[in-house]
């Protein structure tokens, strides 16, 4: 049914920047932050604001990368996972970041648009038990997940 | 399959925070957050109660159960372990319970919380958002307890090449066993 397709474009819009019952969603809990306060880390090798922004940015291009069958290697940065923020202290790479993140997730959400619904419980790659459904429930909560880090980093500074 | 995708789900994030919780000392569960904010038994106290509130007699009563007190979930509390333990299962009990009632063809059905009515594909998504988010501080709290004692749930740092060439740990299930073998210093990617 197409009806399951738009349940989990639901789930994607509502972790990431549409109304949510939870709580902050991962968009509401950057917004307003300065990138002094994105850089700010509450302990020696602890991640900040801005490097949890770049993961779910890259976790987003790896959900819509095993959807379309892209190949590895398009991601904006070079490296995986995590990467080491901010280079730049200045406003504008904090907004680079920020758009970055935007623009991964409305590629992603294209992506699972055009998923058939037939295909959302087929493996991904042979030998996998990854599907769409798996894969798109999976990187909706992980942008909740760290949108209550975030909300936590925000109040450890202030 | 819908049902049983949101199952996955809550059980990595279940994993996940028994696995952060498994790395404190028993001081630590009941410790203030950094600046006097919750600690972690009182998020898990908040966690249980919003579980158990929920899904005990989920499609027949109102999720907001008149003995459920939220407000108190928030105090100040010295738990021990064990007492830790029994609040948390008593709450993902109750949830587990229900969701193994469920079909997808439940999930247009309504229930009721707080008097609302709600789509149960919509209950079920708040619940596992609002359980996320939660034990996403329980993870980020536990780190901040330990600092450099702190075994990584996740892909450990510098490791994210070698884990690409060959991701064992993508499905929920596989994800939950690997993050409660690295809290016991098991060392899996």
């Amino acid at each position: 049914m197409r009806g399951e397709i738009d349940q989990l474009l639901f789930l994607i819009d509502t972790a990431y920047d549409h109304v949510s019952w939870h709580g902050t969603n991962l968009r509401g809990s950057i917004r307003g932050v300065t990138p002094a306060q994105a850089a700010w880390r509450p302990g020696p090798r602890r991640h900040n604001i801005w490097e949890l922004v770049v993961h779910a940015a890259y976790w987003k291009y790896v959900a819509w990368r095993r959807l379309t069958g892209a190949a590895r290697g398009s991601f904006a940065e070079d490296g995986s996972n995590w990467f080491v923020r901010p280079t730049d202290k200045s406003v504008a790479a904090w907004k680079a970041d920020v758009a970055m993140l935007g623009d991964a997730h409305r590629t992603l959400r294209e992506a699972v648009a055009a998923v058939n619904h037939r295909d959302l419980d087929r493996a991904l790659a042979r030998n996998s038990r990854t599907t769409p459904r798996r894969l798109i429930t999976g990187v909706a909560y992980h942008d909740v997940y760290h949108a209550g880090q975030i909300q936590l980093l925000k109040r450890l500074r202030s | 399959m819908y049902v049983q995708s949101l199952e996955e789900e809550y059980k990595r994030y279940k994993a996940l925070g028994e696995a952060a919780i498994a790395q404190l000392s028993d001081e630590h569960l009941s410790t203030p957050a950094p600046g006097g904010g919750n600690s972690i038994a009182a998020i898990v106290w908040h966690v249980a109660g919003n579980l158990e509130s929920r899904f005990t007699d989920f499609r027949t009563s109102d999720g907001e159960k008149p003995w459920r007190n939220r407000d108190a979930e928030f105090e100040t509390r010295t738990v021990s372990r064990s007492e830790l333990t029994e609040k948390w299962e008593r709450g993902w009990r109750a949830l587990l319970g229900a969701l193994s009632s469920l079909t997808d063809a439940d999930l247009q059905q309504t229930v009721t919380i707080r008097r609302q009515p709600l789509r149960i594909d919509q209950a079920l998504h708040r619940s596992l958002a609002h359980t996320t988010y939660h034990v996403g501080q329980i993870v980020f709290l536990a780190k901040q307890f330990r600092a450099e004692r702190w075994n990584c749930l996740s892909i450990p740092l510098g490791g994210s090449r070698a884990y690409n060439e060959s991701p064992r740990n993508e499905s929920p299930g596989a994800h939950a066993r690997a993050a409660l073998a690295r809290a016991r210093g098991e060392g899996s990617t």
